[in-house]
């Protein structure tokens, strides 16, 4: 289906980016795409407006640090110009707080800077068609945003849905680290993995437990397992 | 209102109808004169019964017992002065039979003025002055009531004085005024003393006051029935009179007395003295001229006219009792008038003796004896007026200043010192006014303070100086006060004394000095010397003290410049340390994270191209390269947000807080809670506002996270117009904030006072609460002014 419409009219894409190392890198790799077109590269938020109004582009992949200004500042202004205009946001940052903001705009979708091309190119597909896309690194970061936001997120392509409340063996074996009171850098050495990886596990591991905190996840995890042990007995 | 100007307008009508009548009196005794005999009616004849030396009668010849056949060529009981008053007054010629003569003898009366005038001035102007007297006493007190008092008594006994030499004459209404007068005065003399010296009810004046005030009833009855020709008892009249004023007279000295042996140590017993004592001055010249000399039957010192006259010294002294408050010493007066008398007496023998021993008096007679010693005692007490009228003149005209005492010369001394305010001057004014020629002062304390000064001759002598140093200094110092120093020594005393601290020394006279100290006028000097010692210390004291408040004060303003200026410094210093932060920041952003991101999407690119090719190595070490990429990229994005949190910038103050405490509360075993009042997502702040807000809170928790083990943190922030204010709370260990200021500028410490100089900077200010476990609680308050649109 994509590609039969693509044959008869290629999406048209605006970068807005002032890293030109990350925007002609994406260019390259895009324009491998035959069904994508690069109608332009915005370096800041003035040119990216003088762009869409001059090229019209069917998505805008948009970055938030901008040398003007921000990026999700810009979504307005845009939709002033160009209503129809699907926008997916980059960041190379930590997506944290950009996340709920972005959502707060009603954005397309949200990528990190360092997705693969498959992923960039699935996510502009998947916005081109009317649906949105989030980053599979975001899961995490989703969450704590849906419990921050009460809007309707029924469409958000999730990934990790069915694993809300199991953890896995490695997640398990940090809670319990977690539960001795150990910190994110003894965790680490104690299990020799980098501490970003740790930290990506707490994340899942109090997203998976429906907190916010690490002393809840661990007063949560004690009820847990005191259930699970009184099951054990029981059997 | 009315009736208080009703009243003192009576005084004045008072006063004028006293100096009428005292004209009217005066005047018209001038030209009539003073028969002098008394007549009585014996077997239709009319015998003289007395005749007073002094009148004209007398002179001319006529005795008691002289038959007095016509008066004015008529019959004398038809004279209505001799009906009345048995007086042959108002006669021009007397038609005379003498006891040894048969023949009648025609005298003529003289009209001398001159001579009438003389012998009744004395009385009219002793009677002037207590009408004066008392007039001026009611002006200048007219609230007194003592003054009140005084005036109409004066009124009365200034009438009857001055109305007595006219009653002796043939003029209309004077015998009767007379004796009216003289005895209504008991009855007012009696008032005054029941006001003087203090307003007190006594039984002795009630009844006293009530009795004479009916003799006067009675007196005035008769005076007027005797005027009228229906009675004669004149004997009885005077009689009664003379009874009265013995009984007013009777009851102001006892009154008097009671005054002085009850108000004892009181200014009042001070004024009942002064009273008593002017009466016997007053009446003792009256006693020794006249008094003693009529009683004792010699010839009269003085005439008895002139001796009254010294009784206007007992009105003049009233009146000083009465006007005056501050009164003299009445003991000191009375010592001087007992030493006078006592003088007065011894100096009249001395002399007397002598003359009668050389001859001159060839017997003893009291009355000479009596006239020496009023002599002597005029002598005494004219020569002491004198010598005070001189001296008093020297005074104001600056004759023979020069020649004061030393106890005047320390009293204007004293006087200098208290208005000398440089202590240089103290010491030539001590030179100046003692009139000394030379004055060093020497002072030391235990602190290592030294002083000296020197004036007059010393001055300019450093060797004499030197020499009355060491004598200082090897004083023992165990005895105060002055001594007199040997002949050979440059100064003629030291007088050594102790003030405050300071031992001083201090040397005065010079060897050559025209005057010389006495043993006597030490202590004087030396009472002198230790105030203007005193004086000179607590000066020297003051100009030291003023002059290190100046000095510290100026410190003070140096310290204040260079705090503001270091405030100015630390203010810039935050300030560029932020934008080197985020110039940091951004490079790495802007480099080598792009390019860290580049390489993994081309690593993963890749991968993707290459999918196991089963050259295990291969895959492995692309799988490996991932792997670092990816801790690359979490490393620089650490790095940035941890220089400068990017979403403060992007999202504002609301979300970055936000997401500082999510974070802390994911890595930390620690629950925050965050309560905001009028502060949400879209308040936009100023960027150094917000930047210190989130660097206050960052501190604050990571210090709560890291020192307090407290498992919970409060975080409150609330926004009004004027002002930010956060505050945070743990419940943890706590710290003493008492040494929060000592604490050593090292990097443990550094965390509470940056904050402190950081807010201080930005105009804010930061409150530091807490106690040895009782948790820390921290509160910024910034203000804004003007937030900042973004």
């Amino acid at each position: 289906m994509t590609s039969d419409n693509g044959k008869l009219e290629k999406i048209k894409i605006l970068l807005v980016d002032d890293h030109t190392l990350f925007a002609e890198g994406t260019t390259v790799l895009l324009s491998l795409e035959p069904n994508l077109e690069i109608v332009g590269i915005a370096n800041d938020g003035e040119q990216c407006l003088s762009l869409v109004k001059l090229k019209k582009p069917d998505i805008i992949l948009l970055d938030i640090s901008l040398p003007d200004c921000s990026g999700i500042n810009l979504i307005d202004e845009i939709r002033l110009i160009h209503q129809e205009v699907k926008i997916i946001m980059l960041t190379g940052l930590n997506p944290k707080g950009y996340l709920t903001k972005s959502l707060s705009k009603d954005v397309h979708g949200f990528l990190l800077k360092e997705c693969n091309k498959r992923e960039m190119i699935e996510a502009i597909f998947c916005v081109a068609q009317g649906q949105e896309y989030f980053s599979r690194c975001l899961g995490p970061y989703l969450k704590t945003a849906i419990v921050g936001n009460d809007e309707d997120k029924s469409c958000l392509t999730l990934q990790s849905k069915d694993s809300r409340d199991r953890l896995t063996i490695r997640e398990e074996e940090i809670m319990n680290l977690i539960a001795r009171g150990l910190s994110n850098q003894e965790i680490a050495s104690t299990l020799y993995i980098e501490i970003r990886t740790v930290k990506f596990h707490v994340s899942n591991i109090l997203f998976k437990l429906g907190v916010k905190s690490r002393l809840k996840a661990v007063s949560v995890w004690n009820t847990m397992s005191k259930n699970q042990d009184e099951r054990v007995q029981r059997y | 209102m009315l009736n208080q100007m009703f009243r003192r307008q009576a005084y004045y009508y008072a006063s004028v109808v006293f100096l009428v009548m005292w004209i009217v009196y005066t005047v018209s005794v001038i030209h009539r004169p003073y028969v002098g005999l008394e007549l009585e009616h014996v077997n239709e004849q009319w015998i003289v019964s007395y005749s007073d030396p002094q009148g004209e009668g007398y002179k001319a010849g006529i005795r008691v017992g002289d038959l007095i056949i016509k008066i004015n060529q008529s019959d004398p009981g038809r004279n209505r002065f001799v009906q009345i008053w048995s007086e042959a007054e108002g006669a021009s010629t007397l038609e005379v039979r003498k006891l040894d003569q048969n023949n009648d003898q025609i005298i003529n009366i003289p009209v001398l003025p001159w001579q009438n005038g003389l012998s009744s001035f004395p009385l009219e102007i002793l009677g002037f002055v207590f009408g004066f007297l008392g007039f001026l006493t009611w002006l200048k007190r007219p609230l007194l009531v003592q003054a009140r008092s005084f005036f109409w008594l004066n009124w009365f006994i200034g009438l009857a004085l001055a109305v007595s030499p006219a009653s002796s004459r043939d003029l209309l209404l004077a015998k009767e005024l007379e004796i009216i007068f003289f005895s209504a005065v008991p009855i007012f003399l009696i008032n005054f003393v029941s006001v003087f010296p203090t307003k007190k009810k006594r039984q002795i004046n009630e009844w006293g006051s009530l009795i004479v005030t009916w003799l006067f009833v009675v007196i005035l009855t008769i005076t007027v029935l005797q005027s009228m020709g229906i009675v004669h008892n004149y004997s009885l009249l005077k009689r009664l009179v003379l009874s009265t004023m013995s009984i007013g007279i009777f009851i102001v000295i006892g009154n008097l007395s009671i005054s002085i042996k009850t108000l004892k140590d009181k200014s009042e017993n001070n004024q009942a003295v002064l009273l008593l004592l002017s009466i016997i001055l007053g009446f003792t010249p009256f006693v020794l001229l006249t008094g003693i000399p009529m009683i004792f039957g010699f010839q009269l010192i003085v005439d008895a006219h002139i001796s009254t006259l010294f009784i206007s010294v007992i009105p003049a002294f009233w009146y000083y009792v009465i006007v005056n408050k501050y009164l003299p010493d009445s003991q000191r007066i009375l010592g001087k008038v007992i030493s006078y008398f006592l003088a007065g007496i011894i100096m009249s023998l001395i002399v007397f003796g002598i003359l009668f021993f050389v001859g001159v008096f060839k017997n003893l007679s009291l009355g000479a004896l009596l006239a020496w010693f009023s002599l002597a005692l005029m002598v005494i007490v004219g020569f002491n007026l004198l010598r005070l009228l001189m001296s008093k003149l020297f005074n104001k005209f600056g004759f023979l200043t020069g020649e004061q005492t030393l106890s005047q010369r320390v009293l204007k001394l004293n006087e200098r010192l208290t208005s000398l305010q440089e202590e240089e001057c103290i010491l030539e004014e001590v030179v100046n006014c003692l009139d000394m020629e030379g004055a060093f002062i020497v002072a030391e304390n235990a602190n290592g303070m030294y002083l000296e000064k020197a004036a007059g001759r010393f001055e300019g002598n450093p060797d004499e100086q030197a020499e009355l140093e060491t004598y200082f200094l090897a004083d023992p110092r165990d005895i105060l006060g002055a001594k007199k120093l040997p002949d050979d020594f440059p100064a003629e005393f030291y007088i050594f004394l102790k003030y405050n601290d300071f031992d001083c020394g201090i040397f005065l006279g010079h060897r050559f000095s025209r005057t010389k100290l006495r043993q006597e006028d030490l202590p004087l000097v030396t009472l002198i010397s230790n105030q203007a010692a005193q004086r000179y210390l607590t000066t020297y004291g003051m100009k030291e003290l003023s002059q290190e408040i100046k000095e510290i004060s100026q410190k003070t303003l140096n310290y204040q410049r260079k705090i503001q200026r270091m405030q100015g410094i630390t203010g810039s210093l935050f300030k560029s340390i932020e934008q080197e932060r985020k110039s940091i920041a951004r490079d790495i952003h802007d480099g080598p994270l792009q390019l860290a991101l580049d390489l993994n999407r081309w690593l993963e690119e890749v991968a993707e191209e290459c999918p196991s090719t089963g050259d295990g190595r291969i895959s492995k070490a692309i799988s490996r390269q991932r792997e670092v990429i990816r801790n690359l990229n979490f490393e620089l994005r650490s790095i940035c947000s941890d220089l400068r949190p990017p979403s403060l910038n992007d999202l504002g103050l609301y979300s970055a807080v936000e997401s500082l405490c999510e974070e802390t509360m994911q890595n930390e075993s620690i629950i925050i809670s965050l309560e905001t009042t009028g502060f949400n997502e879209g308040v936009s702040l100023k960027e150094e506002i917000e930047l210190a807000a989130y660097r206050f809170l960052q501190e604050g928790i990571s210090n709560a996270v890291k020192h307090s083990s407290s498992s919970e943190i409060l975080i409150k922030i609330e926004l009004d117009d004027s002002k930010l204010e956060l505050s945070i709370r743990d419940y943890g260990k706590g710290f003493d904030i008492g040494k929060i200021d000592d604490l050593p500028l090292t990097n443990d410490h550094l965390g509470l006072i940056g904050m402190k100089e950081r807010l201080q900077s930005i105009g804010g200010e930061l409150q530091i609460n807490s106690a040895m476990s009782q948790g820390t609680h921290l509160k910024a308050s910034i203000p804004v002014k003007g937030r900042d649109e973004k």
